[in-house]
């Protein structure tokens, strides 16, 4: 990343990464702003990929309004679905109901379906599912069908009826062609996996995200559990606390959202003691780059 | 393109075990008693299907219901929302159903027991009584059990099962919906890290060797 590249992502970032180990913790949460608008919104959101897919079952259901309760009290903000997660959209519309929609929510889905004409339809049914009036922002799910789909999104934007426009990918899948959409359309948010294991996207989309201005969402930041599930065999390294972490989960989220062209990362769960630790990655100090190539280095030896 | 090596078969599980595991929890408790109802059609089929007694098609009208009831019950109502295969999957079952009542409603069909009845009688007992209770070694709660008639798993096994003892069926074509969905549980049983979910497969498997085997040599005469 040059020096043009690093200046492009903002003050807070930098301020935050400056602090390193030792520093002073910067008080609050940790929120990073979006580059097209400078919107700031927290580091840490939600994902909805199974752990919100569980049917009409009202148990559950009570249970997970619990996690979603937690994530909000600990300044939680953007959620993420697609109507490619089952019934997600539905729980996350009728708990957040149930909720009153705080305040500080970023609705964030997905337009999943092969045919650009078929885009506007998924999108209403999504709008009625949540419940709001219009989304923060809308993706183009897994690149399917991209160009029909971001001139739909991109009228809708034009037109008020929604503030941001983004694509995803995850698995380091098509990150090529992911590029071209960055370099040709006027996007505001790009997604894809991230984690201390599948850096691929440091390569060039990371940067590339920073050149252009593009808020970066990382996904699969635990890899779906399995991740942490490996970590977690082995003890936490005492320099963890140099980034006043106390738990491989925060550690691992803070390697993340500490890399400067990184908006956010949207971890999932249905367990609201993980959820507490999740949110717990927005506080305190985050890595430096050398304490980060250290955890690198650390999680490779495993 | 999709370029499918970079999935693992857990990504496409859509779900939580412990989701799938609460809708038969889910189902039970919905319809209590009507398990009893399916048990007993089920017991008919195999009171049906003894030893040395001429059949008709008749027998497999016991097993519509069953798959209707899974069909509806389970894939419609607790599977589709929350999997994308849900709906595919109820046209199938409920397919299957049609099918079944299509070859009974045949009168002219008669039937003879093959050399295939002894391992077709074993695995509609293992369907019934011993597959359902396998969840319980494997930690499922009793209320959460997949019994036939409601569940696809024991559903699709009996009905492998009847197959097996029968001689004069267009049985290969009844026989696809159960494979390809005890083909489509195992997998997802692994994907959930749940390896008991593979009997099921390999049980169905083992009924189709069992009929290439034992079938290929039986009487040509039965089916009239």
């Amino acid at each position: 990343m040059n020096r043009r590249q690093f200046l492009a992502i903002g003050g807070a970032t930098l301020a935050s990464l400056a602090a390193g180990p030792g520093a002073a913790a910067p008080s609050g949460p940790l929120r990073k702003p979006i580059p097209s608008s400078g919107e700031r919104i927290p580091a840490i959101g939600m994902g909805t990929w199974i752990t919100f897919n569980i049917g009409s079952d009202a148990q559950t259901r009570a249970q997970r309004a619990d996690v979603l309760r937690t994530f909000f009290a600990h300044g939680g903000g953007m959620i993420d679905s697609s109507p490619m997660y089952g019934s997600a959209e539905a729980v996350v519309g009728d708990l957040l109901g149930r909720l009153d929609y705080p305040q500080g929510l970023f609705s964030a889905t997905k337009v999943w379906t092969s045919s650009g004409d078929d885009g506007p339809g998924e999108i209403e049914q999504s709008r009625r599912l949540w419940g709001v009036e219009r989304f923060d922002l809308l993706q183009v799910h897994n690149l399917l069908a991209w160009r029909p789909h971001l001139e739909t999104l991109l009228a809708m934007k034009d037109s008020g009826r929604l503030r941001y426009v983004g694509i995803t990918t995850s698995h380091g899948r098509r990150h090529g062609d992911l590029e071209q959409v960055m370099r040709d359309w006027p996007i505001d948010f790009v997604q894809a996996t991230y984690n201390v294991v599948d850096r691929d996207v440091e390569q060039r989309i990371l940067p590339l995200a920073a050149e252009r201005g593009i808020a970066f969402i990382a996904n699969r930041p635990f890899r779906r559990g399995a991740l942490i599930d490996r970590v977690q065999r082995e003890p936490l390294p005492a320099w963890a606390a140099d980034c006043d972490c106390a738990d491989w989960a925060g550690l691992l989220l803070k390697f993340i959202v500490s890399h400067p062209a990184v908006t956010c990362a949207i971890p999932a769960t249905s367990r609201v003691e993980h959820m507490v630790e999740n949110m717990r990655a927005m506080h305190g100090r985050q890595p430096d780059p050398a304490l980060r190539r250290r955890l690198v280095e650390h999680v490779r030896s495993l | 393109m999709t370029d499918w090596a970079g999935y693992a078969l857990a990504d496409f599980l859509m779900f939580a075990p412990d989701t799938y595991v609460r809708q038969f929890a889910l189902l039970n408790a919905a319809l209590w008693p009507l398990h009893v109802v399916l048990y007993l059609l089920a017991g008919a089929a195999a009171w049906r299907l003894r030893p040395a007694v001429s059949q008709d098609a008749a027998v497999l009208w016991l097993l519509v219901p069953a798959w209707a009831a899974c069909a509806w019950w389970f894939l419609h109502q607790r599977y589709a929302p929350i999997s994308l295969a849900g709906d595919p999957w109820t046209g199938l079952f409920a397919l299957q159903a049609l099918l079944l009542a299509a070859v009974a409603a045949r009168p002219a069909l008669r039937l003879v027991t093959p050399r295939t009845r002894l391992p077709g009688m074993l695995l509609i007992g293992y369907a019934l009584l011993v597959h359902p209770l396998l969840g319980l070694p494997a930690g499922r709660d009793a209320a959460a059990l997949e019994w036939f008639g409601l569940a696809p798993d024991p559903t699709a096994l009996a009905t492998l099962g009847v197959l097996l003892t029968l001689r004069g069926l267009p049985a290969a074509l009844l026989a696809l919906v159960p494979l390809a969905w005890c083909l489509f549980s195992g997998l997802s049983y692994l994907a959930m890290a749940m390896p008991l979910g593979t009997l099921a497969p390999l049980a169905a498997i083992a009924a189709a060797v069992a009929r290439y085997l034992l079938g290929r040599t039986a009487p040509a005469t039965g089916a009239s």
